[in-house]
């Protein structure tokens, strides 16, 4: 029998973090800078918005989730990706990238743990798979990402 | 705090508040006003000028300002119930409804430290868009409570 697979986009967060979205899931990538209007005394994860088309979507940094200590790293792109709200309506958000997102095709067998990098990978994300360049990349659920609330995260 | 549009939405028009590189707005039925150093032109809002209300140095991180760093082109006061505080700001004007589209933000931007309900845009910008009541609030919390939106810089 042969095994079910699909595509996926591996998103670089930085030098040695990568997860994944499903392919239907990212609406746009935005290379090189792109500009940011910071609001203040939001959480370091999700501080900024950009314009989008007619919209203002939030940008999170999933490496300043994650590493809170690590060192910030600029955006080298930033991928527009969609998800449903809890009134099933579609909203957009931007992930902050490291690099461009890359393709790959993605088979049930490859299915692992998530990664030892963080704790908290199983709260934002559904399932996880053996990539053979990078490891295990996390597959994110989108609406638990944007859904987080700071007082809930430690 | 969550943000509601259909609660931050104003016929009547914003305040637009500037400090540094950091611009808000509040909606015109807010218990605010502005005062200047000198003229009559304040923009008119729900509230009259009030004398004797002690006045806080703020930068655009919305945090109280480091000592000769204070903005002072006017006074936003604020006012909650019996409290009530005047904030150094660099500029205030009064901008109309009608240029002034509302957005949502995802409850990953919120924290109990939080000022801003939405975002929105106007013209070729982007504002948050605040309570009185919150913003005083978090002006009114003592420092280094929360971490989480600590460290923001534009």
């Amino acid at each position: 029998m042969t095994a079910h697979t699909c595509k996926a986009w591996v998103l670089p967060i930085d030098d040695s973090l990568h997860t994944a979205i499903g392919e239907g899931e990212i609406a746009h990538v935005l290379p090189g800078l792109h500009p940011l209007q910071l609001l203040p005394r939001c959480p370091t994860w999700c501080r900024n918005v950009f314009r989008w088309h007619d919209r203002v979507v939030p940008l999170f940094d999933l490496a300043a989730l994650l590493r809170p200590q690590g060192v910030a790293v600029d955006s080298q792109a930033i991928a527009v990706v969609a998800y449903p709200g809890p009134d099933n309506s579609v909203h957009y958000g931007g992930l902050k990238l490291s690099a461009l997102p890359f393709g790959r095709r993605v088979s049930d067998e490859q299915q692992c743990d998530f990664p030892a990098s963080s704790p908290h990978w199983e709260r934002i994300a559904s399932s996880c798979f053996e990539d053979p360049l990078h490891g295990p990349i996390p597959v994110l659920d989108l609406a638990r990402v944007f859904a987080i609330e700071s007082t809930h995260w430690v | 705090m969550t943000g509601n549009l259909a609660t931050m939405a104003c016929a009547g028009g914003y305040l637009r508040v500037r400090i540094g590189r950091t611009q808000f707005l509040l909606a015109v039925t807010e218990p605010v006003h502005v005062s200047r150093a000198a003229g009559d032109d304040e923009p008119r809002t729900a509230l009259q000028p009030d004398d004797g209300v002690p006045v806080l140095s703020i930068d655009e991180t919305l945090r109280p300002a480091a000592a000769g760093t204070a903005t002072a082109g006017c006074r936003l006061i604020l006012r909650s119930g019996t409290e009530n505080i005047a904030v150094a700001c660099d500029a205030a004007d009064l901008v109309g409804p009608e240029g002034v589209k509302l957005y949502a933000l995802p409850p990953c931007m919120f924290t109990p430290e939080s000022v801003f309900s939405a975002a929105a845009s106007l013209g070729d910008n982007i504002h948050g868009v605040c309570r009185a009541e919150d913003l005083l609030a978090a002006l009114a919390s003592p420092p280094g409570g929360y971490t989480a939106g600590a460290g923001d810089t534009p």
